[in-house]
């Protein structure tokens, strides 16, 4: 099964950003004009899957995008949105970051009606939490590339004498 | 008199700030020298958590790259604890910059949402909308765009952009007390990205 995400890397399709980690196209149907779509080039089906030496340009990319947004684009807000599995909207098979610039009245809802939980289930939920991010810790780093290590340079000895031990010898 | 600098006043008139301050009580679930993670008191679901720099910023452009990359990673290990913890099919990661964008507080923060089948939220439905050449065209000339230099003169209108005309600045909706960034102009918002 091909992935559409990959395709657009492919393709370089409507790209507004690319390096080696991550690339940036303007989404093929957007939800409003300017919304930007941040794909990491190594596949990866879900966000957990995606190393977090690349999750970290990807934050930094879509935030120097969403800045873009306010500056060139004139938005009044912007969203930054990662759907992570299918409950959560991911309609591709294949991790990316939204990036959507916002205007007042422009028929877009991501809010939700807060909710009250009663005190007991939130303490029960936070000890559960607690209990899985006590894990937290080392973040995965790029794995280094070997270094070459150059021959050294072969000296070569100077035909002429150092000035200094000439002098020393003219000495008495 | 002494005068408070401004990110005193706005430490002090922050609450999201107090509460990683420990002055107001919270259920931290996680802290490390840059973030601190709550869970929201009013979740949209169950497990609903907000990650917040522990530095007082109102969106995210003001924020260091460093520090952004550090959220990017804290959030996605939040979302992989949570996916465990409350047994989530899904986690949404959601950041409002803005008050047109939804944001409601004065501190920056970043949602992790838990997901499950049916929990009735809209969030993560996105419209698909179809995207004419000629606009393709345009948005791409426009994020290529350079930022735009710093004015040395307050200009408020003057600016060096190559995109055509701005809407003008947002209409000042009900914010409560104490809120600086819902009604903050373009402008504002710039000189800030660019003080940097």
């Amino acid at each position: 099964m091909t992935c559409k995400a990959c395709d657009w890397v492919k393709e370089k399709k409507n790209s507004v950003y690319e390096d080696e980690k991550v690339f940036a196209l303007l989404a093929p149907k957007p939800a409003v004009p300017g919304h930007v779509i941040v794909v990491p080039k190594q596949h990866a089906p879900i966000l957990e899957h995606v190393p977090d030496f690349v999750i970290a340009p990807m934050f930094v990319q879509a935030n120097k995008l969403s800045t873009k947004a306010f500056e060139l684009l004139g938005a009044e807000g912007t969203n930054l949105l990662i759907n992570n599995g299918v409950p959560a909207g991911q309609n591709t098979n294949h991790a990316v970051l939204h990036v959507i610039p916002r205007r007042q009245n422009d028929g877009l809802n991501l809010q939700w009606t807060p909710t009250k939980i009663p005190d007991d289930e939130m303490s029960a939920l936070e000890e559960a939490i607690k209990n899985e991010t006590k894990g937290i810790g080392e973040f995965e780093k790029e794995p280094k590339k070997p270094v070459e290590l150059k021959k050294p340079e072969k000296i070569e000895e100077s035909e002429e004498e150092d000035y200094l031990l000439r002098q020393l010898e003219r000495l008495p | 008199m002494e005068e408070q600098t401004l990110e005193e006043s706005t430490a002090q008139q922050c609450i999201f700030c107090h509460i990683i301050a420990g002055g107001v009580p919270s259920r931290k679930v996680y802290e490390d020298d840059k973030v601190v993670a709550v869970m929201d008191i009013n979740p949209a679901t169950p497990g609903h958590l907000l990650l917040l720099t522990k530095e007082h910023y109102a969106i995210m452009p003001q924020i260091p790259e460093l520090t952004i990359a550090h959220l990017g990673v804290v959030a996605k290990a939040l979302s992989q604890a949570l996916l465990r913890a409350v047994n989530a099919q899904g986690t949404n990661i959601f950041v409002a910059n803005g008050f047109t964008a939804g944001q409601r507080a004065q501190h920056f923060m970043l949602h992790i949402i838990p997901r499950t089948e049916n929990d009735g939220l809209a969030l993560g439905k996105l419209p698909e909308r179809a995207m004419a050449e000629d606009q393709t065209a345009l948005l791409q000339k426009a994020f290529s765009g350079k930022k735009i230099e710093t004015p040395k003169k307050e200009e408020p209108a003057q600016k060096a952009g190559e995109k055509p005309a701005r809407k003008p600045a947002k209409k000042p909706a009900k914010k409560p007390a104490g809120k600086n960034e819902g009604g903050a102009s373009l402008d504002d918002i710039a000189k800030t990205i660019l003080g940097q």
